[in-house]
């Protein structure tokens, strides 16, 4: 912490390892942030209902994975959890059998009417997901309104991905970097859908960005973000130029991906620090120098830069010199020199400060600490992620020994229950835990409407802070209603494309009422549930029968009897914790 | 899926169980015993930004008449546009579309007021920034949350059984932030289908005191309480044939899901419910006639019949509650004062608002009319001459009870009622 200064110490270190100590004025947003934080501390071990700690590896695979399939918690029993995070820190695509054939086998409906002027016939076909192998190339021109074409193939790319990411996160081996892949496009949230159609056209490679570099080095990883179409076109620096620059990007650079609101000076005279030192936190003249600092970086999208520069429309990241302010400026407290041998040097400048920050390290590992741990992560594993993030801030591995630490530290496995699913992870564990299959007889869309009706449309976040990652935000009724009905109707085979086989999943040796419903709670939870939950349950299948004898009925009625028991289980709120 | 007799009872029977139990937090949420009588607030948002100048138009401007030779409302024709009483301006004839008679009407029996020249005091011209900026209440800056959301936190009001509500599938951005607020699209899907048994099994499950628990019971409640009002069980079934009161005829069904007569049905039906209802929302789509706008027949046109019969539909409908629902129409911003060359308009800048209910002082006209001669013009558009938040603040203060503007309405300003609304004002906190 050598950026300690007299000027700022009680700021300073109220947001470094402080949280707990709150200082004494706050603003607005250091309020939300905390609301963020004890919106949850309401509910103390000693509430009713509050979940015992199960097993490591119920709580590994319900947090660095979307749920246990059946068989990976003996997996991660056997091999232990050190054993499972490397395996998942370095996941192997080539060693994905079940994903693989999913995706490859993979097709999703396509349909339109024909163009009215007639530019393009009607179609109607199942298609493959063939954006996989598809490049810049050709998504570029689907986003342009120049070119006459379906409003349906313009948007197909971002639709493929969304069935993409529901796949993967059922079906692929590599959980971690799903639910990673999640948590960065949360943290550098794109609205996909709603603000330029050149962001849905391209959107495979803005989730290609996600994966490339999941568990890779942050530095490199805001630098594509920084150049990336999608974000370029949802935060306006895709236009920001000297002659007025556009603040939106370099505002929520700081506040949402790097240094976090905590570090908002509202008040510029509590910001002074000394010559030579980095600020801790911006300012509004920080908002307006990186915006900048930022000018001239842009897509090459056909803009007219002067009467003999003209640029091509071809997507790729371009830096316009003529956009460029060149001035020498102070940002964080730093100089930040007028370029000399690389006209970039001002943008990168500004990102190599905010990469190596500490409180953009403290702010966040806060972020993956909640994800992976819980709403309000003890603050002793956030200090032992930030020292190693610190320590590796050139490294090409950064973010990997940072989630280790998280995953291998003492807090991880002695935590649970201080959080609950959100739900699109809820409604992939019910569908990993029933081993539900997905058909690809055409449909895609209804798995993923499944997660939107409850509050969580993949890609679909308007503001550029991305999914709330609290369960206040979450425990409401249309999520929890529309949740649980993903589990009621979809049991009930009231969805043609998710379909289930419960009853042949039953071991031969296990017969009895109370058999099945300890096979079925062992299999979906991985713990034991309340004797009244679990008397409840038994005394449904058994349907007035001895629980130890077979369920009474015929072979239609006690398979109904089955499904409808896996509902319960799924429904508890033993399901929902995390 | 038909409602069997069977089912039909044990819906009855959970319903009177859950009263039974439940029976003073449903009393005082359902009948507003203790609460304040403040307005319910219905906000009808027009996504796409609509022509505000081809909807209620000076047609005697000399500059509109200029700038917009084919693509204007007029004062003579076969289809001319509907004479307002009170307008503002200084001998300006404004003038209602052709398609909005029933506005007219609600106008003239004093039941609408019309603010014109108002929305966001910095221009944008993006349809998402200018969203989100309106909606999350402050045109300075990017809100957290929603305006109606902080509306909600600041009355107290996340703890009916449903205290907020879009009819649309997603919550927009005015509810950003509010857990307690439930996406309605329609509600013959409000339910748990799948397993009849189910339901009173979890009502056991989530008896315990974590968060979980509490939401998961809040959930039930809102569950059963919604369904027990439309006769079935909470796991589904038909419901009721929707029987609109005061002679009104929306011009969709309710099963026309998406449309705005839908919605609005939706919304009616959850108000008479009575279940704590504090704030509902809703959206309508297409208006953003770059292409094509049609002047007395066509897209507009068809969006204006479509809103003012649902608006008359919705107003008779409400003919029990009329004193305790206000409702407000909105856009994020009008369109380019200048006719395109597509039959369009691009995007522009101030726009009309709407205001509807028993305790509107309307039948007349307000606002401050910039004019439209070149040198007022906003980067060539009708300026903006009212804050939004204005109208806004009003509402939620003489309608809604609340003073909390400066929570509501960031960096709001000084508090400066038209007078759109019946009621008094409360020193702003």
């Amino acid at each position: 912490m050598s950026t300690a200064s007299t000027f700022s110490r009680r700021r300073l270190l109220s947001n470094f390892f402080g949280s707990e100590n709150p200082p004494a004025e706050t603003s607005a947003e250091d309020n939300k942030a905390q609301e963020e934080t004890v919106a949850t501390a309401t509910a103390g071990p000693k509430a009713t209902g509050f979940p015992d700690l199960p097993p490591i590896e119920v709580i590994a695979m319900t947090r660095m994975a979307y749920g246990p399939r059946p068989g990976d918690l003996d997996r991660v029993r056997v091999m232990g959890l050190t054993a499972y995070v490397d395996e998942q820190l370095a996941p192997n695509d080539n060693d994905d059998p079940d994903a693989l054939t999913r995706l490859n086998n993979q097709v999703m409906r396509i349909n339109y009417s024909a163009d009215p002027d007639g530019a393009y016939p009607a179609l109607d076909e199942l298609r493959p997901l063939n954006t996989r192998t598809q490049g810049l190339t050709d998504f570029w021109p689907l986003g342009l309104q120049a070119n006459t074409i379906a409003f349906q193939e313009r948007i197909r790319p971002l639709e493929e991905i969304r069935n993409e990411t529901f796949l993967r996160a059922v079906y692929s081996k590599w959980q971690l970097r799903e639910v990673m892949v999640e948590f960065w496009h949360a943290h550098f949230n794109v609205d996909a859908q709603r603000v330029d159609s050149r962001i849905y056209a391209t959107w495979p490679l803005y989730d290609r960005i996600m994966r490339a570099n999941w568990n890779g080095n942050f530095r490199v990883f805001l630098e594509e973000i920084t150049k990336s179409i999608a974000m370029m076109y949802y935060l306006n620096l895709v236009s920001n130029r000297n002659t007025g620059p556009n603040e939106n990007y370099a505002r929520e650079l700081q506040e949402l991906h790097t240094l976090g609101a905590e570090n908002y000076y509202t008040d510029p005279n509590a910001a002074r620090f000394p010559p030579g030192t980095t600020a801790t936190g911006y300012t509004e003249a920080d908002v307006k120098e990186i915006a900048k600092a930022l000018t001239g970086w842009s897509i090459e999208s056909g803009q007219r830069v002067n009467s003999s520069l003209t640029l091509p429309s071809t997507g790729l990241f371009r830096f316009v010199t003529q956009w460029n302010d060149t001035g020498v400026r102070k940002i964080l407290n730093q100089t930040v020199p007028s370029p000399t041998t690389d006209p970039m040097s001002q943008g990168k400048r500004v990102l190599d400060l905010l990469a190596g920050h500490p409180n953009v390290a403290k702010y966040v590992v806060t972020k993956m600490c909640r994800r992976l741990i819980g709403d309000n992560p003890p603050t002793s594993v956030i200090k032992k992620a930030v020292a190693v993030w610190l320590q590796n801030v050139n490294a090409p591995d950064q973010l990997k020994k940072v989630i280790r630490v998280i995953l291998l530290s003492p807090e991880f496995a002695a935590t649970f229950g201080q959080k609950t699913k959100r739900p699109f992870e809820y409604t992939v564990s019910f569908l990993r835990a029933t081993e539900a299959n997905l058909s690809n007889t055409g449909g895609g869309y209804t798995y993923y409407s499944l997660v939107g009706e409850a509050g969580q449309p993949l890609f679909l976040w308007p503001s550029p802070n991305g999914y709330p990652d609290v369960q206040g935000f979450w425990l409401n009724t249309n999520s929890l209603r529309a949740s649980w009905r993903n589990v009621t109707a979809a049991l009930a085979g009231s969805y043609s494309t998710v379909t289930f086989d419960l009853r042949s999943k039953i071991p031969a040796n296990v017969t009895t009422s109370n058999q099945i419903v300890d096979f079925f709670i062992n299999r979906l939870l991985g713990r034991t549930v309340t004797s009244d939950i679990r008397t409840n349950l038994v005394d449904y299948l058994r349907n007035g029968a001895s629980a130890d004898a077979v369920p009474p009925g015929t072979t239609a009625e006690v398979t109904t009897r089955i499904n409808r028991l896996v509902g319960r289980i799924c429904v508890l709120p033993d399901f929902w914790w995390r | 899926m038909t409602l069997s007799r069977r089912e039909f009872v044990i819906g009855s029977s959970l319903t009177a169980a859950y009263f039974a139990g439940m029976g003073t937090q449903i009393s005082s949420v359902a009948f507003g015993q203790t609460a304040p009588q403040r307005d319910i607030l219905v906000v009808l948002f027009l996504r796409g930004a609509m022509d505000g100048l081809n909807f209620c138009s000076p047609v005697n401007d000399p500059n509109y008449i200029a700038a917009r030779p084919n693509l204007r409302m007029r004062s003579d024709g076969t289809t001319p546009a509907l004479p307002l009483a009170n307008p503002i301006g200084n001998g300006v004839d404004f003038r209602l579309h052709p398609s909005g008679q029933p506005l007219l009407d609600l106008y003239t029996s004093t039941n609408l007021a019309i603010v014109h020249a108002s929305g966001l005091t910095v221009p944008n011209r993006s349809h998402f920034d200018a969203q989100a900026l309106m909606e999350g209440g402050n045109p300075n800056a990017r809100q957290q949350t929603g305006w109606l959301t902080r509306y909600l936190t600041t009355i107290g009001g996340q703890s009916g059984v449903v205290p907020s509500m879009t009819a649309s599938s997603n919550l927009p951005g005015a509810l950003t932030g509010s857990g307690s607020s439930i996406a309605i699209p329609s509600l013959s899907g409000f339910s748990l289908p799948g397993d009849s048994t189910i339901f009173t099994p979890m009502q056991a499950y989530y008896t315990g005191t974590t968060p979980l628990h509490s939401a998961g019971t809040t959930a039930l409640n809102a569950l059963q309480t919604v369904n027990a009002a439309l006769n079935r069980p909470p796991t589904g079934g038909t419901i009721p044939t929707y029987a609109p009161e005061g002679g009104a005829v929306y011009a969709q069904a309710e099963s026309q899901s998406g449309t705005l007569g839908s919605a609005l049905i939706t919304i009616a039906r959850i108000i008479k419910m009575e279940v704590g209802l504090q704030v509902a929302t809703l959206d309508v789509g297409n208006w953003d006639t770059h292409n094509n706008q049609g002047t007395t027949t066509g897209t507009f046109a068809n969006n204006v019949d479509s809103l003012a019969r649902n608006l008359m539909a919705f107003h008779n409908d409400m003919v029990r509650y009329r004193q305790k629902v206000t409702l407000v129409v909105m856009s994020e911003f009008g369109r380019r004062f200048t006719e395109n060359t597509s039959g369009g308009t691009d995007h522009g800048r101030a726009n009309v608002m709407l205001v509807l209910g028993g305790n509107v002082n309307g039948g007349r006209m307000y606002g401050n009319w910039p004019g439209l001669a070149a040198n007022v013009l906003d980067g060539g558009d009708l300026a903006v001459t009212t804050d939004y938040r204005q109208v806004l603040a009003e509402i939620i203060m003489r309608r809604g009870l609340n003073p909390q503007l400066n929570t509501v309405f960031p960096q709001l300003g000084a508090y400066q009622p038209l007078g759109v609304v019946k009621g008094t004002d409360q020193p702003v906190v």
